[in-house]
């Protein structure tokens, strides 16, 4: 959990200092790139693991 | 005649080329003026990336936007920094005991072989009782041989029992776990029960090969965890490409790599923090974050 939030929270900083995002605007971003990331990073994480069995 | 570059032949004007940047100082120098001036690169190096990773660590996207819009000479260039934090955040994984992904089997090795006729009868009762939970023949942990003596073949090597507790899961301290021995029947039994949840029968060709050769498995599975880490860069400048679609790819990619020489050195303190506010000795395999509901007593 703890992870989670710290994820969640570097990427709203990045997101409001890269970008120049407003803080609303950034958090409404937010859930949508911690979707996106978790399901890119299992995915890729599963691909890898089932390369070798194919 | 006027003096040229070495690299690509530009009339030189200075210590460096105007067209290419090469420094124009002969390198076949005395091995002393060598040594200090290798020296002062590193430090000179050294200095810019210090001050990169302060500058990381408290305002990482302000670090990326600055880079992006043209300070290059004053900070590492994103891809040194990632390849850097990457590979030192990869060696102290290995060099401190860490598997970053890890199989988890339990009982281990050395409980089974050490356990009593209690033991024994504890974890048959308890394997009885699971399944009085589920219809006949659908309750989890239900493949393999019963706990006893089957477990051990008549060359020492462990037979996968019923009511072993099993996972896959990141970062856990310690050596893999003996591997277990799947018979045919096992086998069959495994992909039914994958099967019957609806999953595809490679994850059950997962699962036996995590088994069958934990050591092996866990050693493919972190190779394939630092190349998704790689991929990682991409997916996360292309989730900011369709979110920002005016911005160019490059400076997402940037981002994107000034991100994950973040995340990783993040991670791994919190890792850290994590340990030793469980107060456990590095010695003992542990589940930590994930601990497994153990299904048998002790």
């Amino acid at each position: 959990m703890a992870a989670i939030i710290a994820v969640a929270g570097l990427i709203w900083i990045s997101d409001r200092q890269f970008y120049g995002s407003s803080w609303y605007g950034a958090l409404l971003r937010l859930p949508i790139q911690l979707a996106g990331y978790s399901a890119a990073i299992t995915a890729a994480i599963f691909a890898l693991m089932f390369l070798p069995l194919l | 005649m006027a003096e040229r570059c070495a690299n690509c032949g530009a009339a030189l004007d200075g210590p460096f080329c105007g067209q290419c940047g090469q420094s124009s100082t002969e390198i076949r120098r005395p091995i002393l003026v060598l040594a200090t001036d290798t020296i002062g690169d590193i430090f000179v190096w050294d200095g810019r990336f210090l001050s990169t990773l302060r500058a990381l660590f408290s305002r990482p996207g302000s670090l990326a936007r600055a880079y992006a819009d043209g300070q290059r000479a004053r900070w590492t260039p994103p891809i040194r920094l990632y390849l850097l934090v990457s590979l030192a955040f990869f060696a102290a994984m290995s060099l401190g005991g860490v598997r970053p992904i890890a199989v988890y089997l339990s009982p281990d090795g050395d409980t089974i072989r050490s356990q009593s006729a209690g033991d024994i009868a504890a974890r048959r009762a308890n394997i009885a009782a699971y399944a009085e939970l589920y219809a006949p023949g659908r309750a989890p942990m239900s493949c393999g041989v019963l706990p006893g003596p089957d477990e051990i073949t008549a060359d020492g090597r462990l037979v996968f029992a019923r009511g072993t507790d099993i996972a896959i899961t990141p970062m856990l301290w310690g050596q893999a776990p003996e591997a277990r021995v799947i018979d045919d029947a096992t086998q069959a039994c495994m992909e039914e029960d994958i099967r019957t949840v609806g999953l595809h029968d490679a994850f059950a060709q997962l699962l036996i090969t995590a088994i069958r050769d934990p050591a092996g498995f866990e050693a493919r599975a972190s190779a394939a965890a630092a190349q998704a880490l790689v991929l990682m860069v991409v997916a996360l400048a292309l989730l900011n490409l369709l979110l920002h679609p005016r911005r160019t790819l490059i400076e997402h990619v940037i981002l994107s790599l000034y991100f994950h020489a973040l995340l990783l050195p993040g991670y791994a303190g919190m890792l850290l923090i994590g340990y030793l506010a469980a107060g456990i000795s590095r010695r003992s395999a542990f589940p930590w974050p994930w601990r497994p509901s153990s299904p048998w007593p002790g």
